[in-house]
C-alpha cells in the first residue's frame, strides 16, 4: 500500500458512510420491532408523513396509533440510543488515549458512582414528591459532574494533571461514592428495587424526556472530541515528546477530561450507568481500523450508536412485554464479540 | 556567530538535589554541540530545559532572544525539534503516520495535510533512510529503527535546532554512525544547529565542533574536543584514568580506557621498570604497569612513533630520538642514566635494525653493573634480526654475561609481581 494524499481522511470517510448505511437499517429495525407490529413500509410511511412535502408520496393516511408508537414512543428512544452510545463510545476512546490505559472507560474517573448517589439521594429524600422526575436527572449530572471535578483536583499538582494519580483518584472516588451508595441501600426500604432498577441503566428511565434540551450539549461534545484526534495521538507518545511537537498538552488533557466527563455526565442523568459500550466499542474499532484517533473517534461515535441501538431494541422486545436492562444485553453481545475479534485479530498494543 | 539558544545563570532542582547550578551556555546558530558528562551530571535536565520541557527554578532561557515562556509550544516546536534517548511507543502506528505527526506544529486545527506536508515527510524520511519502513508498525520495527524514524519525526518539523538526548546510547556501532552522519551531514550541508548529549566521550569527539563537560551540575569545561576530552579533566570528572589518543584518520581526540586489575596481590607498587621498546610493543605494557603502581620509563623511542605517544600521553619520562632517526649518543645516554635508575630493566621484542643496536648494546653495561636485564621472546629473535646477525650473536654474549629471558609479556608481568614481593620483603 502506498501512502498518498489524506489517506486517514478517506479511510474516515469510507467508514462512516458504510455505517450510515448500517445506521440506516438499525433505525428502521428500532422502529419496527416491537409488541406493536408494524411493517417497515408502514414506519417508511409515518416517517414521510411528518416530512414537508413527503405526505405527497404516500396514498394512505397511516393508522394515529402507529403514528403515536413511531414518532412519540420508538422514535425518540432510538434518537436517544444512538446519542447515549456515542457519548460513551467517545468519551471511552477518548479517555482510553488519554490515560494510555487499555482499562479506561467512562466511569474511570468516578462519574458513574457520583451519578449514582445523586440518583440514590433522590429516589429516597423526595419518595413520591411530583418533584422527583425533574430532580432525579439534575441530580444525577451534579453528582456526575460533582465526582469528575473533585477526581480532576486530586490529580492536580502544581497545576500539572498527573494522568497515573487521576486514574487512581477515579478508582479511590468511586469506592468512596460505592460506601455511601451501600449506606443509601440499606437505607433505601421500598424505593430499593427503584435504585437498583436505574442502577442498571435503562432507556425508559424518566430521565430520557429532559433528553431533548442536553442534546446540543451532547453533539457539540462529541464533535468536538473528534477535532482532538491529532492531539491525541501524538499524546499516546507520552506527555513530554507530545510537548516538544507542540501539542499544549495540559490545555488539551484538560479539554478532552471535563469533555468526557460532560458526556458521561450527561448520558448518565438520561438513562443512568449502561456499562460496557464505552470500554468495548473503541476496543472493537481500534482492532478493526487502527490506533488513528482521528478515525478512532468518529467511527466509535456512529459506532457506539448504532450498538445501543440494536442492544436496546433487544433488551425491550426478547423477554417482551418485560423490558431487560440494557446494560445486560451490551455485555451479553459485546463481550464474546470482543473476545472472538480479540482472538482472532490480535495486534500488538492494545 | 550569531546565538540561538541561551541559558543564563538557570538553576534546577529535584526536590532538595540540585540538578543544575549557575549554568549559562550559547548555543550558536550551526553548531554541532556535543554535552557530556558523568551519570547525573545534569545533561539530560539542561536539555530538557532548552527543549522547553522544563522549567529552571532561576535564570533565563532565551530562543532568537526571546524567553521561552513568551513562545507558544506551537511555535517552538515549528523551530526546535527533540530527539528522546527512548521513544515511548504503545499503538500501532504505521511508521508515515508518526513521522508525520512533525508536522502537527505546522497544520492548523482544520487543515489537512498538504502537497508541501507529504513532500517534506518524505524528504525527512529519506534522509534518516527510514523511508522503506513506511507501512510498517512502530511496533514492529528494531530500536536502531525505531530511532531513525523518531529523528525523521523530528526532522519533519523543519527545525532550525535538533535537540538530543543520547540518541545512539541503545543502539548498535552501525545505527549509531548511521543517525550522527545524517546529523552531520545536515548540519554541514543546511546548517541545521545540533545539541546532543552524548554518553560515549568517541563518538562525542568525532561528531562535535565544540563539547561541553557537565559536572555535578555545573559546566565544568567548554571548548574544542581537543581543549576538552584531556586526560586531567576526564579523570578529574569521571575519577577514571584513561588514555586520550589521537585518532590515527580523523585526529580528534580519542579516549582509551586503562584496564584495571582487581588482584590485591599484584600489586608491585613503586618498583620502577624500565622498558626498551618502540614500534608499539611496549604501549600495552606501558599501560599496565601504571596502573599497577609501578614507575615505569622508557627508551629509546622514536620521536611520533606509537610506543612515544603512549608514553607521552601516560607522562612517563623517557630517552627519546629525532623520528626515522638513528640512536644518536645523547639518547643512548638518557636512556642509559634512565635505565640504571630503575628496579628492573625489560627488552621487549622489538626488531633490531642498524638504527636502534643501542637499544640492545646499552644491555652490556648495565649487565656489569649488576642490573637485572630481562630480554623478551628470544626465540624468534633471529626473524626480528636486520643487523646479518649482529643482534643474535650480542644476544648469546649478553646471556653469558647474566641476561635473563622471558617468553612473552605475561611472563613480564609475573617477574615484576615477583620483583615486588621482593622489594616488600626488603623494605619490610
Amino acid at each position: 500500500m502506498i501512502m498518498s494524499g489524506s489517506s486517514w481522511l478517506r479511510r474516515l470517510l469510507c467508514w462512516l458512510f458504510v455505517l450510515f448505511l448500517l445506521l440506516i437499517f438499525s433505525v428502521a429495525f428500532g422502529l419496527t420491532l416491537g409488541s406493536a407490529d408494524i411493517t417497515p413500509m408502514t414506519a417508511l410511511k409515518v416517517l414521510l408523513s411528518h416530512i414537508p412535502g413527503g405526505a405527497d408520496f404516500i396514498k394512505t393516511e397511516p393508522d394515529p396509533a402507529v403514528n403515536v408508537i413511531i414518532t412519540q414512543i420508538r422514535l425518540p428512544r432510538v434518537i436517544l440510543a444512538f446519542f447515549v452510545g456515542a457519548a460513551l463510545s467517545t468519551a471511552g476512546a477518548a479517555l482510553q488515549g488519554l490515560l494510555r490505559n487499555p482499562l479506561a472507560d467512562p466511569y474511570t474517573i468516578g462519574v458513574s458512582s457520583g451519578a449514582a448517589v445523586g440518583a440514590a439521594l433522590i429516589l429516597i429524600i423526595l419518595r413520591n414528591s411530583p418533584f422527583q422526575t425533574v430532580s432525579l436527572p439534575a441530580a444525577a449530572f451534579l453528582g456526575a459532574l460533582g465526582t469528575g471535578l473533585l477526581v480532576y483536583r486530586l490529580a492536580q499538582i502544581d497545576g500539572y494533571l498527573a494522568v497515573e494519580t487521576l486514574i487512581l483518584a477515579g478508582v479511590i472516588m468511586s469506592s468512596f461514592m460505592s460506601a455511601i451508595l451501600s449506606y443509601l441501600l440499606t437505607v433505601a426500604g421500598e424505593n430499593l428495587h427503584q435504585i437498583i432498577y436505574w442502577l442498571m441503566g435503562n432507556l425508559a428511565l424518566r430521565g430520557s424526556e429532559y433528553f431533548i434540551y442536553t442534546l446540543p450539549y451532547l453533539a457539540g461534545g462529541i464533535v468536538t472530541m473528534c477535532f482532538l484526534g491529532r492531539e491525541l495521538n501524538i499524546m499516546t507518545f507520552g506527555e513530554e515528546t507530545a510537548g516538544q511537537l507542540g501539542v499544549a498538552v495540559e490545555k488539551t488533557k484538560r479539554i478532552l477530561l471535563l469533555l468526557a466527563t460532560l458526556l458521561t455526565g450527561i448520558a448518565v442523568a438520561l438513562v443512568g450507568t449502561i456499562g460496557f459500550v464505552g470500554l468495548i466499542i473503541p476496543h472493537l474499532v481500534r482492532l478493526l481500523l487502527g490506533p488513528d484517533h482521528r478515525i478512532l473517534i468518529p467511527v466509535s461515535a456512529v459506532g457506539g450508536g448504532i450498538f445501543l441501538i440494536w442492544a436496546d431494541t433487544v433488551a425491550r422486545t426478547i423477554l417482551a412485554p418485560v423490558e431487560l436492562p440494557v446494560g445486560v444485553i451490551t455485555a451479553f453481545l459485546g463481550a464474546p464479540f470482543f473476545v472472538y475479534l480479540l482472538r482472532t485479530r490480535k495486534r500488538q498494543g492494545f | 556567530m550569531e546565538a540561538l539558544l541561551k541559558v543564563h545563570d538557570i538553576e534546577c532542582r529535584y526536590g532538595a538535589h540540585p540538578a543544575l547550578q549557575g549554568v549559562s551556555l550559547v548555543v550558536p546558530r550551526g553548531a554541532f554541540l556535543g554535552l557530556i558528562g558523568p551519570n547525573a551530571a545534569g545533561k539530560s535536565t539542561l536539555l530538557k530545559i532548552l527543549a522547553h520541557t522544563l522549567k529552571p527554578r532561576r535564570g533565563v532561557v532565551l530562543f532568537n532572544g526571546k524567553e521561552l515562556d513568551t513562545i507558544s509550544r506551537r511555535s517552538f516546536a515549528q523551530k526546535v525539534s527533540v530527539v528522546p534517548q527512548q521513544a515511548t511507543v504503545g499503538f500501532p502506528f504505521s511508521v508515515y503516520e508518526v513521522v508525520m505527526m512533525g508536522r502537527h506544529p505546522h497544520l492548523g486545527r482544520f487543515a489537512r495535510e498538504s502537497k508541501r506536508d507529504f513532500a517534506l515527510v518524505r524528504e525527512a524520511m529519506e534522509a534518516a533512510n527510514c523511508w522503506h519502513l513506511r507501512d510498517r508498525s512502530i511496533l514492529e520495527i528494531s530500536g536502531g529503527e525505531r530511532q531513525r524514524v523518531i529523528l525523521a519525526r523530528a526532522l519533519a518539523q523543519e527545525p532550525e535546532v535538533i535537540l538530543l538526548d543520547e540518541p545512539t546510547t541503545h543502539l548498535d556501532l552501525t545505527a549509531q554512525l548511521e543517525i550522527l552522519g545524517v546529523l552531520k551531514n545536515l548540519n554541514t550541508s543546511q546548517g541545521l544547529t545540533v545539541l546532543a548529549v552524548f554518553h560515549d566521550l568517541n563518538l562525542a569527539a568525532q561528531f562535535s565542533d565544540q563539547m561541553i563537560l557537565l559536572q555535578e551540575g555545573k559546566i565544568f569545561a567548554a571548548g574544542s574536543p581537543e581543549s576538552v576530552l584531556t586526560t586531567d579533566k576526564i579523570r578529574t570528572v569521571y575519577r577514571t584514568d584513561v588514555l586520550v589518543i589521537k585518532h590515527p584518520l580523523t585526529g580528534k581526540p580519542q579516549v582509551v580506557l586503562l584496564p584495571r586489575f582487581g588482584d590485591s596481590e599484584f600489586s608491585p607498587s613503586r618498583l620502577r621498570v624500565h622498558l626498551i621498546c618502540g614500534g608499539g610493543v611496549g604501549a600495552p605494557l606501558m599501560g599496565q604497569l601504571t596502573r599497577m603502581g609501578c614507575r615505569v620509563t622508557a627508551g629509546v623511542l622514536n620521536i611520533k612513533d606509537t610506543d612515544w605517544e603512549v608514553a607521552q600521553a601516560l607522562g612517563l619520562a623517557l630517552a627519546e630520538e629525532k623520528p626515522f632517526s638513528p640512536i644518536g649518543r645523547e639518547a643512548y645516554g638518557a636512556n642509559l642514566k634512565l635505565a640504571r635508575d630503575a628496579d628492573a630493566v625489560f627488552l621487549l621484542e622489538i626488531p633490531f635494525g642498524h638504527g636502534n643496536l643501542p637499544n640492545l648494546e646499552i644491555l652490556a653495561p648495565l649487565l656489569a653493573a649488576q642490573k637485572r636485564c630481562y630480554l623478551v621472546d628470544p626465540e624468534h629473535l633471529p626473524e626480528r634480526d636486520y643487523t646479518e646477525g649482529r643482534a643474535v650473536r650480542l644476544v648469546a654474549s649478553l646471556r653469558e654475561r647474566g641476561l635473563a629471558c622471558l617468553p612473552d609479556q605475561q611472563a613480564v608481568l609475573q617477574a615484576i609481581h615477583g620483583l615486588g614481593k621482593e622489594k616488600n620483603n626488603v623494605s619490610l
